[in-house]
């Protein structure tokens, strides 16, 4: 038996919720530079 | 003391089955936070007229003064990264961020107190001194974490931290503006309140990536991983501890290499919105004249640029080697450097925005390789160590940068009397110079002298104790 089947795995719901906690206030800081650049092409 | 223990690089040594994509998240919560600093001037402004609230008064901050908050944050950035480093290594990660945590949030909370009562040394003592501890330490330790998680995609890896760095300004800057219209009021213009603010929602924000954080077990590799047979000899198997890494030629080039690479950026990046104004002016241009609110669009979109390539450039120099990667930023960079002035002068903004577009990628693409570029020279042992020693270059580069720049631009214009349009180009040749510069002491670097390598029974003896493979 492989080692790593002994031991419990992290579950991908995990892994998906601590990259939704940072990655929301990034994409939302993001979104407001991107709005900000639209005044170049106006 | 059962919370004190817990940060102990021993409890957080990650048990098997313990997934390693759950540790960018950790560092980017970290980075995200830290990277406020760069979005530090939206409070500019508002802190020169704490006591006069509408417009500044008598005995309010000048800009000269609180110029100053950002210049002793980055100079202890790099001085803490740089005394802290082997500490760092020692009580691991989960403890240094915590401080880091401590340090950062608790700056906010001294320096809200010192603008409450207007006292300017409190301000830096607070954002300043501590602030610029929480950003040393909260800098390079999920970085060093992150290089000894990812042995086979270390440019990746920290590419995804150091992005969040970037990525801290954007949330910053429109966070800070919306809690200081919030608090504003007849009394007050809101900037103790957003600070008190900030520093609690920093704190809490860092203490996930406290949290989450794990270090590998001795010995870990990632799944179906096995170390490239092939003897690349610019990406050592020793190592090199940090008080010996200072006394080889490869750790000064490195430091010439950041400095200069930052040097570039910040010429840019400080003078972005006023050069584009300048120079596509309707005088100049006509119709197609840049205004403020173009100007600002031009800013943010370097923003973007900044923090993309830096996972952008970090993730390529895993596929063609850091030394390639950083020619690429010289070589390219001085190109760009030297035919700005003739793109300024065709009339159409969009080549000269594309330009610079690249350059600022590379200038943080810089940022953001020249960690996985010293485990490629000094190995992963103390790389925390030695990155908080070469963060040293940065914070040289961001404290006498700007200096250089503005010093240049208006001695052509003071002294020798061009018009401020024309003064750009100098600035941009000699920006050039510096990255040929730049080139030079990157080609000088060659694989480390095995005389400096640490022995292997060294390595083993100062190492975490020794657990099974987890899960990649």
């Amino acid at each position: 038996m492989k080692n790593s089947e002994q031991h419990s795995q992290t579950s991908p719901i995990w892994i998906a919720l601590a990259w939704g906690f940072v990655s929301i206030p990034l994409l939302w800081g993001v979104g407001q530079v991107f709005l900000k650049t639209l005044a170049i092409f106006q | 003391m059962g919370f004190l223990s817990f940060l102990d690089r021993e409890k957080s040594i990650a048990k098997p089955g313990y997934s390693r994509w759950l540790v960018p998240p950790a560092a980017l919560a970290i980075h995200l936070c830290i990277g406020q600093i760069y979005a530090y001037s939206v409070f500019n402004e508002p802190m020169t007229r704490i006591v006069g609230i509408d417009a500044p008064a008598d005995g309010d901050w000048q800009l000269t003064t609180l110029g100053w908050i950002f210049s002793i944050a980055l100079f202890t950035l790099g001085a803490s990264a740089a005394l802290f480093g082997k500490w760092l290594e020692k009580a691991g990660p989960r403890k240094a961020m915590f401080v880091a945590a401590l340090c950062f949030a608790g700056g906010f909370l001294i320096a809200s107190f010192g603008v409450s009562i207007h006292n300017i040394w409190l301000v830096y003592l607070g954002h300043g001194v501590l602030g610029g501890i929480g950003l040393g330490l909260g800098y390079i330790s999920p970085v060093s974490t992150l290089i000894k998680w990812f042995p086979d995609r270390p440019g990746l890896a920290t590419g995804m931290a150091i992005m969040g760095f970037g990525g801290g300004a954007m949330v910053a800057s429109p966070l800070s503006v919306s809690l200081m219209d919030f608090f504003a009021s007849s009394t007050s213009t809101g900037v103790a309140e957003t600070f008190l603010t900030m520093g609690l929602i920093y704190f809490v924000f860092m203490m996930f990536g406290v949290f989450m954080v794990r270090v590998p077990a001795k010995d870990w590799k990632p799944e179906n991983y096995t170390p490239p047979a092939s003897t690349n000899k610019m990406i050592t198997k020793n190592n090199v501890e940090a008080d010996v890494a200072i006394k080889t030629p490869q750790f000064y080039f490195l430091f010439v290499v950041l400095m200069l690479n930052v040097t570039a950026g910040i010429g840019v990046l400080g003078q972005a919105s006023v050069m584009i104004q300048e120079l596509f002016s309707a005088d100049s241009v006509g119709d197609k004249a840049i205004g403020a609110a173009a100007a600002a669009g031009f800013v943010g979109l370097l923003s973007l640029f900044n923090m993309g390539g830096r996972f952008f450039w970090s993730s390529i120099s895993d596929k063609i080697g850091r030394k390639n990667t950083y020619s690429i930023f010289f070589l390219l960079g001085a190109v760009l450097y030297f035919v700005i002035p003739s793109l300024g002068n065709l009339g159409s903004a969009v080549p000269f925005i594309i330009a610079f577009c690249i350059i600022i990628s590379m200038y943080g693409g810089g940022f953001a390789t020249i960690p996985a570029y010293l485990r490629d020279m000094f190995g992963t042992f103390e790389v925390g160590a030695i990155h908080g020693r070469l963060l040293l270059a940065w914070s040289l580069a961001a404290v006498f940068g700007p200096s250089l720049i503005n010093y240049l631009r208006a001695y052509q214009i003071e002294t020798v009397g061009l018009p401020a349009a024309q003064a750009y180009s100098f600035t941009m040749y000699i920006m050039a110079g510096l990255l040929v510069i730049g080139m030079i002491a990157n080609l000088l670097v060659k694989p480390v002298d095995a005389k400096y390598h640490m022995k292997e029974k060294d390595a083993t003896a100062s190492s975490t104790p020794k657990l099974q493979t987890a899960k990649s």
